[in-house]
C-alpha cells in the first residue's frame, strides 16, 4: 500500500505529538503529514526541545532533514535554518544537541523511523552519499528551464539539494515569485510531495495552500493551474523522474492520464515501447550497466 | 547507489505506533476527500471558468515562456464528475 493522496494539507491546523519510538531521545515531537501504512515510510514537521541531545547514532533508510527554524549541532558542526541533510541508511551521525528549539522537516523515504545508536557506520552504509548543505546560503537558484523539460513557466526556480542518477528522482528546494502564474494542468509519472516554508500558493483543484501547506500527491493526478500573491519559498520531492506532462481538460482521471503518458511513450519511442508492453509477459528489463539496480534502489 | 533501506527488525512498539498513525491518516485522507471533491466543487467549477477563459485569451502555458492561445473549439467538455482527490 503506498500513501493515500493528501492535499491540501496544513500542518499549522493539528497539535505536535510526542515522539516516543524505541532509540530516539525524550524531547522530540511530530506532525504526522503522509504515511505509506506498507512500509512506514513518512513525511513529519518535527520540533525538537531546547537542550535535545541525541548519541552518535543511524537510521535503517534513508533520511532526508531540511532545518527550517533553529540551531542543530552535529558533532562540531552547527547547523542554521536551510540546512538540508541526505543521509543514506546505515550511515552514523555525530552526537545530535539543539541549543536552540529546532523545526525540522523529517522524511523517511524507504521504511519506518528507526534510530540505532552507533558510532561506526552499518557495514552497508554508503557513507560518500551523505550530502550536508545549507540550501539557502550555498546553492544558487536556477530556472527549472535548465532541468526539466518542458519546463515550468519563468517565475518557479530550483535549487537541486538529491538527484538520484538511477532513478531521477530529485529533492529540491523551490520558490515562486511574487505575482507567479502558470495556465496549464499538469501531472507526473511519479509521486510529488511539497511543504510550503513560507508563503501561500494557489491551484486550482485544491485552492490556497499557506505556511505549513502539505501535499503528497500520487502519480497522474491533475494539478494547476498555478499562481501566487506574494510568493513562496518550498520544499519539494519526487520519488522518480520528474517530467510535466501539460494540458488543459480539468476532468480527465489518473488513468486516462497514464494512458495518454503511455500514448506519449509509444510515438517517441516506439520500438522501446513495444518491447516492454510484450504481449507474452516475459520481457524483463535488464541494465548491463547497473545490473544490481533492482537491488539497490527502490524504483523496479 | 546506496540500498533504500537495511533489512532489520521493526520493534513492536514501532509496529504498534505505525498502525495508530495509518488510522489517523486513512481518517485524514477521507476528510479531504469530501472537502476537496464535495465542498470545494462548486467553487472549482467557477475556477475552471476562469482558467478556460485565460488560456482562450492569455495563453495556455506550453514551455518555461512559449504560450499559445486556445481556441474555443478546443475547450473540453465535462465527461465525468468532478474529483481531484483520489
Amino acid at each position: 500500500m503506498a500513501r493515500p493522496h493528501i492535499e491540501p494539507f496544513v500542518d499549522r491546523s493539528i497539535d505536535f505529538k510526542r515522539f516516543t519510538l524505541p532509540g530516539f531521545s525524550k524531547g522530540m515531537h511530530y506532525k504526522m503529514l503522509s504515511l505509506d501504512n506498507g512500509t512506514g515510510a513518512c513525511t513529519m514537521t518535527v520540533k525538537y526541545e531546547t537542550g535535545y541531545k541525541q548519541p552518535p547514532g543511524m537510521s535503517y533508510t534513508e533520511v532526508e532533514i531540511l532545518l527550517m527554524s533553529g540551531t542543530i549541532k552535529y558533532g562540531k558542526e552547527t547547523f542554521r535554518p536551510g540546512h538540508y541533510l541526505h543521509i543514506p541508511p546505515g550511515v552514523a551521525m555525530p552526537e545530535m544537541k539543539v541549543s536552540r528549539a529546532a523545526t525540522v522537516l523529517m522524511m523517511y523515504n524507504f521504511a519506518e523511523p528507526s534510530f540505532v545508536e552507533s558510532d561506526e557506520h552499518h557495514r552497508l552504509a554508503m557513507p560518500g552519499q551523505l550530502t550536508s548543505v545549507n540550501a539557502y546560503d550555498d546553492i544558487q537558484w536556477q530556472p527549472s528551464s535548465g532541468a526539466i523539460y518542458p519546463a515550468v513557466a519563468p517565475g518557479c526556480m530550483l535549487k537541486v539539494l538529491k538527484y538520484d542518477p538511477l532513478t531521477e528522482a530529485l529533492s529540491f528546494l523551490y520558490c515562486m515569485t511574487p505575482k507567479f502564474w502558470q495556465d496549464n494542468i499538469s501531472y507526473h509519472d511519479s509521486a510529488e510531495e511539497a511543504y510550503h516554508i513560507w508563503g501561500t500558493s494557489h491551484m486550482m483543484q485544491f485552492g490556497e495552500l499557506p505556511t505549513g501547506g502539505y501535499f503528497w500527491r500520487p502519480e497522474y493526478i491533475n494539478h494547476g493551474s498555478f499562481s501566487s500573491e506574494l510568493g513562496i519559498l518550498a520544499f519539494g520531492r519526487t520519488d522518480s523522474k520528474l517530467h510535466n506532462y501539460f494540458h488543459w481538460n480539468p476532468w480527465t482521471s489518473p488513468e486516462e492520464n497514464r494512458e495518454r503518458a503511455a500514448a506519449q511513450l509509444a510515438r517517441q519511442r516506439p520500438q522501446l515501447f513495444k518491447w516492454a508492453k510484450s504481449p507474452d509477459g516475459h520481457n524483463h528489463p535488464h541494465d548491463f550497466e547497473y545490473p544490481d539496480a533492482k537491488n539497490n534502489t527502490h524504483y523496479i | 547507489m546506496a540500498k533504500p533501506f537495511i533489512k532489520h527488525t521493526v520493534p513492536a512498539a514501532t509496529k504498534a505506533w505505525l498502525k495508530k498513525e495509518a488510522v489517523v491518516q486513512k481518517k485524514l485522507h477521507k476528510a479531504i476527500q469530501k472537502e476537496m471533491n464535495v465542498d470545494f466543487a462548486p467553487k472549482r467549477a467557477k475556477l475552471y471558468e476562469e482558467f478556460f477563459e485565460r488560456i482562450k485569451t492569455r495563453g495556455f502555458n506550453v514551455h518555461f515562456t512559449d504560450r499559445r492561445q486556445i481556441t474555443e473549439e478546443e475547450i473540453p467538455t465535462q465527461h465525468r464528475k468532478d474529483k481531484v482527490v483520489w
